[in-house]
């Protein structure tokens, strides 16, 4: 078993505090799901956990390895990250992208070695991109696209998925399409972490429930500790009416009012 | 979900797909007949028969020292310089994201043709031959060192380009002040010669002299070409991946201003040919940066082989400067290509 760790990270940038003192791990063989508002500090934490940027106190560790002192190519082996924004420069092939997966291992997508193009066909297969993995990225709808994204990072073979906002823009049944790829991610051995914005989405589908509000987390545990209307309330501001199905994990989020201002 | 364990039993898999050598060889083979053909055209007539025999050193002596001293050079100048600047466009354009970059563009030519300019506007280029090609590079290589010192300070490209394009404004203004302030006409000439571009006359003693800058530039690029894949997702994922992102920008702008302050080391400031090359021969392979590398090169040398055929055929009284003939050449179909992306599959 592998354990991912943010250990008290603090990130100021410019002054302001984004990340406040915050902890949290993800161990393999579970789905964690990172929530809060804009400007809560997930993805600055996120970024922080595999070492794309250095918090000002605290420590990212995978197992007892800094994150950030790795050799980016030891990194990737280890952590797939899919980041919020996933612009593509050119419009590549959908098997190429996920191809790129396969980069920590020195392949390219001219040049994979019979491991690699095993690695990508069986990301593709799991995905269901078997049909467009031929297809450029430029002719793909958005839901294919995030597909073929999260096929690179399967492609990976890493112990960890670190995917931020991995259904934004995308419709409900996509949505769900996305998710189930990433709770299959963490029911086969893989530990998830992922930026989401739809606490019922969330509940559904993460072992946990992490809340973030003003770069501090204020919760931490399975969706029905972690999720309750106080925390709701206190991490967006919405008053809210939360019930769980009994005995299952489906959860329904109904607004009352904004209670903030 | 256990990561495949690394370094074992890699069998070397082809480089590139089928239809990438079938592409490179077709290109190749263009760009030998091309410099064939550039072989044929001179003041002296000479036939196809007599040139391929003066080539490999058969036939009548005076042949051999027409086709080997004064017309090989000139169409292998032509075609290095348009295989570095293909070369150099498309690992740009790879690193910045951006199919409008280019050597130009960085303010790599313009620093290095303001160089030349400069060792021979204050006469050292009178006293010491090789002075002028070595102050090309020198400037290509002051500029791209002055880049990759930015392009580690800020992690931004679309700074580095503004970073670029304020070095090419600057060198811009000091050649117009040269030229502004040329004391005669032949002087002014001369900076002509190195803003607008040529091939004219280049000796084999010009390519071994910048030769070695534009191979060493085109190694680090062919090198590094497996990160410009990595990038096309954006360099955040790209880090993501297992790339280092900076010494990867760095390997890059290196690259291209070796291969670069070569060319221009070589034929002065020859536009266009870094855009138009790439475009030309990415779609063909699946608009992988990596693989557009080596087409880019072979198309680019081909297109200035040609362009440098067309000036001499041209009937105009003086002949036309090949930057000149490329400009006219890239410009246009810069702008079609440009048009063409907008297609609904572009």
């Amino acid at each position: 078993m592998a354990e991912l760790a943010a250990n008290n990270i603090s990130v100021h940038i410019d002054g302001a505090t984004i990340v406040a003192d915050a902890s949290l791990t993800v161990a393999t063989s579970e789905a964690v799901a990172l929530l809060g508002p804009n400007g809560a500090g997930k993805t600055s934490l996120m970024r922080a956990l595999i070492g794309q940027i250095a918090p000002d106190a605290g420590h990212a560790r995978l197992d007892d390895e800094e994150t950030r002192s790795m050799r980016p190519e030891a990194l990737a082996r280890r952590i797939a990250y899919l980041p919020q924004r996933r612009p593509m420069a050119w419009p590549m092939r959908a098997r190429d992208v996920v191809a790129l997966g396969r980069f920590a291992y020195g392949a390219s997508p001219s040049r994979l070695a019979p491991e690699d193009a095993a690695a990508v066909d069986d990301a593709l297969g799991a995905c269901g991109l078997g049909e467009l993995a031929a297809r450029r990225m430029d002719t793909l709808s958005g839901g294919e696209a995030a597909r073929v994204h999260v096929a690179r990072a399967l492609a990976s073979g890493a112990d960890f998925l670190l995917a931020d906002e991995p259904v934004a823009s995308l419709d409900p049944l996509r949505q769900h399409e996305v998710m189930a790829l990433i709770r299959d991610f963490a029911d086969r051995g893989g530990g998830a972490l992922a930026v989401l914005h739809d606490a019922a989405l969330a509940a559904r589908y993460a072992d946990r429930i992490v809340l973030m509000r003003d770069g501090r987390i204020i919760a931490d545990g399975p969706p029905r500790e972690a999720l309750t209307a106080a925390r709701f309330e206190e991490a967006y501001g919405l008053r809210a009416e939360i019930t769980f199905t009994p005995g299952g994990n489906g959860a329904a989020i109904r607004v009352l009012d904004v209670a903030g201002g | 979900m256990k990561a495949t364990a690394p370094g074992i039993s890699r069998i070397a898999a082809p480089i590139a797909a089928p239809q990438d050598a079938r592409l490179n060889l077709s290109l190749a083979g263009i760009g030998i007949a091309l410099i064939f053909a550039a072989c044929l055209l001179g003041s002296t007539p000479l036939s196809p028969v007599r040139v391929f025999a003066g080539l490999f050193g058969a036939g009548a002596e005076a042949d051999q020292v027409i086709v080997q001293t004064i017309r090989l050079p000139r169409a292998l100048a032509a075609y290095a310089v348009g295989a570095a600047l293909g070369a150099s466009g498309a690992a740009l354009q790879g690193l910045f994201r951006n199919p409008l970059a280019e050597p130009g563009i960085l303010g790599v030519s313009a620093t290095a043709s303001l160089f030349a300019a400069t060792a021979i506007y204050f006469g050292v280029a009178d006293a010491f031959a090789a002075m002028t090609p070595l102050a090309a590079v020198a400037g290509a290589l002051l500029a791209t060192g002055f880049l990759s010192l930015a392009a580690v300070r800020t992690r931004s490209v679309t700074t580095l380009i503004l970073v670029g394009v304020g070095i090419s404004a600057f060198a811009g203004a000091i050649m117009a002040l040269l030229l502004n302030l040329a004391p005669h006409p032949f002087s002014l000439a001369d900076l002509v010669n190195w803003s607008l571009g040529s091939v004219a006359n280049r000796s084999l003693d010009d390519m071994a002299l910048a030769g070695p800058f534009m191979a060493a530039g085109l190694v680090i690029l062919f090198a590094s070409g497996r990160g410009l894949s990595a990038l096309a997702l954006g360099e955040e994922a790209a880090r993501g991946l297992g790339l280092d992102v900076a010494r990867q920008r760095l390997a890059i702008v290196a690259g291209a201003g070796l291969a670069a302050g070569g060319s221009v080391a070589l034929a002065g400031a020859v536009g266009f040919v870094g855009i138009v090359a790439p475009h030309l021969v990415r779609a063909r392979v699946d608009h992988d940066p990596q693989r557009t590398l080596l087409p880019a090169a072979l198309i680019g040398g081909a297109i200035l082989v040609a362009a440098d055929i067309a000036i001499r055929l041209a009937p105009t009284a003086s002949e036309l400067r090949l930057g000149v003939a490329a400009a006219l050449i890239g410009a246009p179909a810069f702008v079609l290509i440009a048009l063409e992306r907008r297609s609904p599959d572009g």
